[in-house]
This record gives structure tokens, C-alpha cells and sequence, in this order.
């Protein structure tokens, strides 16, 4: 591992062993979250005075003698989760005086095993976008070239994660703002099973499609961490009440006989050839891991991507209406005519989409019987600049929001788990992500085959040249 | 299919024997959003946001195409709704 940036797992050992203090720790990570900030725009709001306050209490914790398994890990959070005394912004004007009570169930739990939170991380407005070009907190670029989108809706949190200025941050998903960026930003992005962690304390862009997941440097760390985050929770119905699983223990075990799905049709359509190459070389690793390939034909993807479109725009003008209403000069540019075009979705659409979800869900299931793991590119082109309305794919240019989220949402209409991993890089230096998926609460067998993934290689291990 | 008469025609939607066929809908206009925006709403709306939203709203109609064809027999709407808060 690149000493610049030390696993949760590392961070742990040495504050729970006292080699470093809580504080020291938090100290370093602050100074690097400043030193980057102005060039990058990971942040809506830096808040050294928390947490330098939670340090204070987990060095205090360890001298009491207790364990914490993310003992002084610095940690942050997408500005739609709540931290409490903070403004939950949304990344935007609109919220920018809502002040949280108190934590999102997620950002608690975190608090409560160790981990320090720096602050808030930007996004795309009302995680409605996928650039993470911000007009208020300023447009989020990428590490690897700040020319660049981060990729969103969660960028902040990918950006951090890449620039090392912390090994964990929380993002949210709704058609693949967890994986989307990670994959351009060159980290680990877990959109755990729907229900398999609370939403509670987040702001919705699509209560029935959010999913809120951690972003890593490594799979060992985000099954760390998933352990901690997840399990059922009364503030949010939709919790799921399985047992959470030890996902680490599972990480040894071998991938001999793992059967691995590949779909031509939608996942490798139309792909820029590196991201192919790259996507290719990661699935030839893993039948040399004695991982079987299965080729198999997911069903319905047409209409899962109109009940996704009739889902997302609908919950997410529902939401928006008062605001809309009251504010809507203060919603950014691009925002604001998703939002209000959302309004005129036939509810009919909106319960056919409901409906089909049943469909879609069921048909997949005999689908996923035949495999444990499905692979994909996380996206089929690397990071576009900024301003650019296309993407350059065989077959001719493709709006960016059909290439960039094709994907991805399916799993979000399903509910099923998915994780992007880094599996190369382009010639022009720009990462490439591997979208690994599987079936409801199957987190432990995407964390294994990303975990032995990652010891084969090192892509997840490279550093952007700026953050070094 | 018989000729339907023109006066049966509603945009691309006609009614034959009480059956409601539906074909691709036009393009959604600036006037569209305008209308449905005062009349439905009660918004006023900024040009400029009138025509995003109808570029918006044509780009959604045409990915729901193929959603609005799939056969959704008795499945009911998978929502989250408990009638006792907190037991789903």
C-alpha cells in the first residue's frame, strides 16, 4: 500500500495501539483537506472544530480501554447526510440553512466505532447530475485531471478518497452516485443491497432507489466498514432486519468455481476500447482465479431504464415541489428543469414503473440463479471535460447521461448490490472502473472477488500526480 | 385494422371498438409546458426553464416507451407503504 495513504484498517491499529493519537491523525487530514480545497472543491464545508472534538473523545475512549474499530479514522460525508450542528446543504442554495439535529443513522454509527468526520463533501446539486459541477460550492474536479468531471452525483467523496486526504467517505446512489465517480476517480465505491444500510438522516433524491454506501481505497476497507454501517434501523422502514454479516471474514476465502456473468448486449455495447481492454484483462483474471465465465442475458433492460426515468423524476419532484415553489430561481441551471419536468410525469407512469419493478425484479432473479457475480464496465468512457454534452462510443456520439448511468441504474431499479473497483488506467492517465454485481445482500461475495482483485493488481493503490 | 375516422383522433391516440390504442406521442412543446405548468400547477415559468423542461420531458418520454408497452398483468406497486409504522 502507497505509504501516503494508509487503509481504515492500518489507521485503526495504530490509534487503538496509541502509536499515534486520534488527534494527530485527524490534524494531518485536515491540513491535507485544506491544502487541496481550493483546487478541487471536495468539500461544501470543512469542520476542523468537530473534528478535532471527536478525536478528543475517541483518544479518550482508547485510554478508557475501549476497542473501536475505526478508532480515529478520518471520515466524510456527502452534504446530504446529516451532521448534526452542520448545514445539510444539498450542495446547493436551497438548504443551505437547514441545520442538522443530529446524525444520519449511517455517519453515527461510523461515530460511534471511531471514525472522526472532517466535514461535508460536495456534490451535483440535490444529487440530481453526474459532473459535480457545483455553481455554488464551485464545480468538483477530478484528481487525475482537474480538466475533468469527478463523475457524481457523489464527487466530493470519490475526490477525497482519491487525493488520500481520507481512506473513507459516504456517498449516496440513486442511479450510480456511489460507483460513477469512484470509477473516475480511481477509488472503491459499494452500493450495498437496498435496505442493507439506512437512508434515515439523508435528504431523498428517490426514496424508493436511494442507497447510501461507503467509498474506500480498498474492498478490505469497505467490508470493514459495511459491517458497521449496516443492520436494520427504526428510522427507516425500509431497513433490512437480515443479520449483517462479517464481510471481512469472508474475504480470504477462494473464487475457484465462482461463477462470473458477462451480458454483451447493453454492458458491452458501446465501450471506449481501453475501458474494454481494461474491463476484459479484469475477467481474464479472474477465470485464471478459477472464476467460471457464464454468459447470460438479463432481460427487461429497456423498460428498466423508463421505469428508472419515471421513478427517479417523480419521487424527486415530490420531493422538490415546496421548494420549487417557493425558491426555484435558487435551484442551480441544470437542476432546476429536471425538477420541474418531473412535475409532469403521469402518475400512471410513475405506479407502471412500480410495477414493472416487480416484473423486472422477478425475471432478474432467474437470471442471477445461474450466476453469483455479474460483470461490467462501471462506465464505458473514462472522465469527459467539463462542458461536454457527449461521449465518443462506437456506433457514434451518446449523451453523456444515457453512457455514463446505462450501466449502473439497472441496479438501482433492482435493488441489487454492485461495487466499482479501479481495473487500469487509459494512456491519457485516466482511471477505469469494473462494476461487479450480484444478488440481494450477496455484499460478502462482491467484497471477496473485489478483495482478491485487489491483491492481484495494483491499480486501486495508484496516486493522482497533483495529490502526491 | 379499419380506417379510423379523423375525428377519433386525439394526438396519436384513437379510440376503436372502446379499445385505446396509443402510438409515439409527439414532441412536447414550450407552449405544452406553459400551459400544463399554469393550468395544472399554477406556475409561471421562466422561458428559458420552459424549454429545458420540454427538452427534458421529451428525452423522458422516449426512454418510457418501452415501459409503457410491458404487459404489467396483476403486479400491484411495489411501494414501501406499512400500515403499521415500522412493521413492513
Amino acid at each position: 500500500m502507497n505509504a501516503a495513504v494508509p487503509t481504515c484498517r492500518e489507521i485503526a491499529d495504530d490509534v487503538q495501539s496509541r502509536k499515534r493519537s486520534a488527534r494527530e491523525v485527524v490534524d494531518a487530514a485536515l491540513a491535507r483537506a485544506e491544502k487541496f480545497q481550493d483546487q478541487f472543491r471536495a468539500f461544501t464545508r470543512i469542520t476542523p472544530e468537530i473534528a478535532r472534538r471527536h478525536a478528543k473523545r475517541v483518544d479518550e475512549r482508547i485510554k478508557q480501554g475501549e476497542k473501536l474499530p475505526l478508532a480515529g479514522v478520518p471520515f466524510a460525508v456527502k452534504d446530504l447526510f446529516d451532521l448534526e450542528s452542520v448545514p445539510t446543504t444539498y450542495g446547493g442554495k436551497v438548504f443551505a440553512d437547514r441545520i442538522a439535529k443530529s446524525h444520519a443513522t449511517a455517519v453515527r454509527k461510523l461515530v460511534d466505532a471511531g471514525a472522526v468526520c472532517l466535514g461535508k463533501l460536495n456534490l451535483h446539486e440535490c444529487a440530481f447530475g453526474f459532473t459535480g459541477a457545483n455553481p455554488t460550492f464551485g464545480d468538483a474536479r477530478n484528481p487525475w485531471d482537474p480538466s475533468r468531471i469527478a463523475g457524481g452525483s457523489s464527487s466530493g467523496s470519490a475526490i477525497a478518497v482519491a487525493l488520500g486526504i481520507c481512506s473513507l467517505t459516504l456517498g449516496s446512489d440513486t442511479g450510480g452516485s456511489i460507483r460513477h465517480p469512484s470509477a473516475l476517480c480511481g477509488v472503491t465505491g459499494l452500493k450495498p443491497t437496498y435496505g442493507r444500510v439506512s437512508r434515515a438522516g439523508g435528504l431523498p433524491l428517490s426514496w424508493t432507489m436511494d442507497h447510501v454506501g461507503p467509498i474506500t481505497r480498498t474492498a478490505a476497507d469497505a467490508a470493514l466498514v459495511l459491517k458497521l454501517m449496516a443492520g436494520a434501523d427504526p428510522a427507516d422502514e425500509t431497513s433490512s432486519r437480515r443479520p449483517v454479516p462479517d464481510y471481512r471474514a469472508e474475504l480470504s476465502a477462494r473464487i475457484r468455481g465462482l461463477r462470473i456473468g458477462v451480458m454483451h448486449r447493453w454492458f458491452f455495447e458501446a465501450l471506449d476500447a481501453e475501458v474494454a481492454a481494461a474491463v476484459g484483462h479484469g475477467l481474464e483474471r479472474f477465470v485464471a482465479l478459477g472464476a467460471r465465465q457464464v454468459e447470460v442475458n438479463l432481460p427487461l433492460l429497456e423498460e428498466t431504464l423508463g421505469a428508472h426515468r419515471a421513478i427517479l423524476f417523480s419521487e424527486a419532484s415530490s420531493f422538490q415541489r415546496p421548494y420549487l415553489a417557493e425558491r426555484a430561481a435558487d435551484f442551480a441551471d441544470d437542476v432546476r428543469p429536471l425538477l420541474l419536468a418531473g412535475l409532469f410525469i403521469p402518475a400512471a407512469d410513475y405506479l407502471g414503473a412500480l410495477r414493472a419493478r416487480r416484473i423486472i425484479r422477478r425475471e432478474w432473479a432467474k437470471v442471477f440463479e445461474s450466476i453469483d457475480v455479474l460483470i461490467t464496465p462501471t462506465t464505458p468512457v473514462t472522465a469527459t471535460k467539463f462542458g461536454d454534452a457527449t461521449a465518443d462510443v462506437p456506433g457514434g456520439p451518446k449523451p453523456l447521461v444515457r453512457a455514463y448511468l446505462d450501466l449502473t441504474l439497472p441496479f438501482n431499479v433492482t435493488g441489487y448490490p454492485a461495487i466499482s473497483i479501479p481495473c487500469g488506467f487509459s494512456k491519457a492517465g485516466l482511471p477505469i472502473g469494473m462494476q461487479l454485481a450480484g444478488r440481494p445482500f450477496t455484499e460478502g461475495t462482491l467484497l471477496r472477488v473485489a478483495h482478491q482483485y485487489q491483491q492481484e493488481t495494483e491499480w486501486h493503490e495508484r496516486m493522482p500526480v497533483l495529490a502526491k | 385494422m379499419a380506417a379510423v375516422h379523423p375525428a377519433l383522433i386525439r394526438g396519436k391516440t384513437w379510440v376503436s371498438s372502446g379499445v385505446l390504442y396509443m402510438a409515439e406521442p409527439f414532441p412536447v412543446t414550450t407552449e405544452t409546458v406553459t400551459a400544463m405548468a399554469a393550468q395544472l400547477l399554477g406556475m409561471s415559468l421562466k422561458p428559458s426553464d420552459t424549454a429545458a423542461t420540454a427538452g427534458v420531458l421529451n428525452s423522458l418520454v422516449a426512454d418510457m416507451q418501452a415501459l409503457r408497452k410491458l404487459p404489467l398483468g396483476d403486479d400491484e406497486p411495489a411501494t414501501t407503504y406499512a400500515a403499521v409504522e415500522g412493521q413492513p
